[in-house]
């Protein structure tokens, strides 16, 4: 004997149940996203030094000898303290394992009439470009650290 | 039973049948009645909900888009009367000269004409008596998907700590350089020198170039990127995210648009936005945090650090030289972006 008898009989109360499951399947669709493959990165510092002292803002370049597959290349600017961390995808990431030639650019902010401007590269030209840069780094699969560099 | 008894007391009597019609059949709503009413409301305002945000920010990007045109078509007026296109100048070392922004000689093409002539241009733009004019807050250069105030301020970057008391912001500026350091890690083309003799990349409203004008975008003015939106500043924004709440702590260096230093020089980014120089050309950060780099910048030095960056989702308008805007997605390449920016890079840009 039924009190309240319901004006939907037994097999649509199960329907029901599924409403909020719709729902959540709506607003769960559509909001995917491939992800980029990457390339796995193992962390790579070092210190560079110019004249003895911290090349801070220079910046530096790990050219693959062989072509990085989807990765872009591996750079790194120096902090004030002279050191120095690669990143390739997100911040200080390091660089994939390989062998690399570094280039060294630094283009030192001078001081003309008591105020700083962009400055000419100040690091001898030949350890600018991947040709005629001698800089190796081999990156291993573990924490790689840069034996201290002095231009 | 019951309703097997009631049907017999309806069936034999007639009289009482109106005073007591629902004896058996109880009115109202049922407890599962009431929640799918509640879930199909549900269902029906999660579909409606996002819908309607997403009208709303494009109608706002619309205001945007159009704004951008205005500034773009500002330019041309400017060019027609000149023949030049406005370059911020910012002359450096033993000079009395002032800086000034191209924004600022584009005031009158704009209808801001009377900002523009109460603005000394014989004095720098953080000076007290250009001051009532900088910060008056310019409606056009305001785009409205910008969660930031429209009268927010930059300030004196040299300032330390950081006051915000200076210039009313912008959220477009130029696309004035490429920077030469993607050039050397080989994420954009080397285009303008040979190799070795390493500068910035021009884009149409080269800096200090006072001779700029629409004859040497050789690349084709459609091709060629003007202005960019860089909204936010000068509070730091990556990926959505504003990074502080107090500039003190964390700030880009530019914003106000009377600031020469609010012109873009593209960078990219990590893809994180944190480092400068990297694959990511829009949305990854709207500049570099001068805070922790510290002023002057060990590379930009006085210039600023704005970069690409809207609030749109996905996307981030520019105005093109021909005086179009259109949007860019987020997914665009530093490569192909740096393509748009150069105006003489003799590069087949990809069509976005």
């Amino acid at each position: 004997m039924k009190a309240f008898p319901s004006r939907f009989p037994g097999r649509f109360g199960g329907l029901l149940g599924l409403a909020p499951a719709i729902a959540i399947a709506t607003l769960l669709t559509g909001c995917s996203d491939p992800a980029v493959e990457r390339v796995p990165t193992y962390p790579v510092s070092g210190t560079l030094t110019h004249q003895g002292r911290p090349a801070t803002g220079a910046f530096v370049t790990l050219h693959p000898t062989t072509p990085l597959a989807n990765a872009p290349t591996p750079r790194g600017s120096v902090a004030p303290d002279g050191t120095l961390r690669v990143s390739t995808y997100t911040a200080n990431d390091g660089a994939p394992a390989g062998d690399y030639v570094m280039t060294v650019e630094w283009y030192k902010p001078t001081n003309q009439g008591g105020e700083l401007i962009p400055g000419p590269n100040v690091i001898p030209r030949k350890f600018a470009s991947p040709k005629t840069s001698q800089l190796r780094v081999s990156v291993v699969e573990r924490e790689n650290v840069i034996p201290a560099i002095r231009l | 039973m019951r309703t097997q008894t009631s049907l017999m007391f309806l069936g034999s009597t007639t009289v009482n049948c109106a005073k007591k019609p629902n004896m058996s059949k109880p009115t109202g709503f049922t407890l599962v009645e009431l929640l799918v009413t509640i879930a199909i409301i549900g269902v029906l305002v999660s579909l409606l909900l996002p819908a309607v945000q997403a009208a709303r920010e494009a109608a706002r990007r619309a205001q945007c888009v159009n704004g951008l045109r205005q500034i773009a078509l500002a330019v041309h007026n400017h060019h027609d009367a000149r023949h030049v296109v406005p370059v911020s100048a910012r002359t450096v070392g033993l000079t009395t000269q002032p800086r000034i922004a191209a924004m600022t000689q584009l005031l009158p093409y704009f209808e801001e004409g009377n900002l523009r002539d109460r603005f000394d241009l014989s004095l720098n733009w953080g000076h007290l008596n250009n001051r009532v004019v900088v910060n008056t807050p310019i409606a056009v250069l305001n785009c409205p998907s910008d969660p930031e105030a429209a009268d927010r301020l930059d300030g004196l970057p040299e300032l330390n700590p950081f006051v915000a008391e200076i210039g009313a912001a912008t959220d477009y500026s130029p696309t004035v350089w490429v920077d030469k350091r993607l050039v050397s890690a080989g994420l954009v083309d080397r285009t303008n020198s040979v190799e070795g003799a390493a500068t910035d990349e021009p884009g149409i409203m080269e800096y200090n170039n006072p001779k700029a004008s629409f004859k040497l975008v050789t690349d084709g003015l459609s091709k060629t990127i003007l202005f960019a939106e860089s909204s936010g500043r000068p509070f730091l924004y990556r990926q959505g995210q504003k990074i502080d709440t107090e500039l003190a702590v964390a700030r880009v260096n530019g914003g106000g648009w009377c600031r020469p230093a609010s012109d873009v020089i593209v960078s990219g980014f990590s893809v994180d936005g944190v480092v400068e120089t990297g694959p990511c050309a829009i949305n990854c950060a709207n500049g570099s945090d001068i805070v922790a780099a510290g002023y002057p910048h060990p590379y930009y030095v006085t210039y600023g650090t704005g970069a690409p960056y809207a609030f749109h989702p996905g996307v981030v308008n520019h105005a093109f030289g021909d005086g179009s805007v259109r949007s860019l997605s987020d997914s665009l390449e530093i490569r192909e972006y740096a393509r748009l920016v150069t105006r003489a890079g003799g590069e087949v840009a990809a069509s976005e």
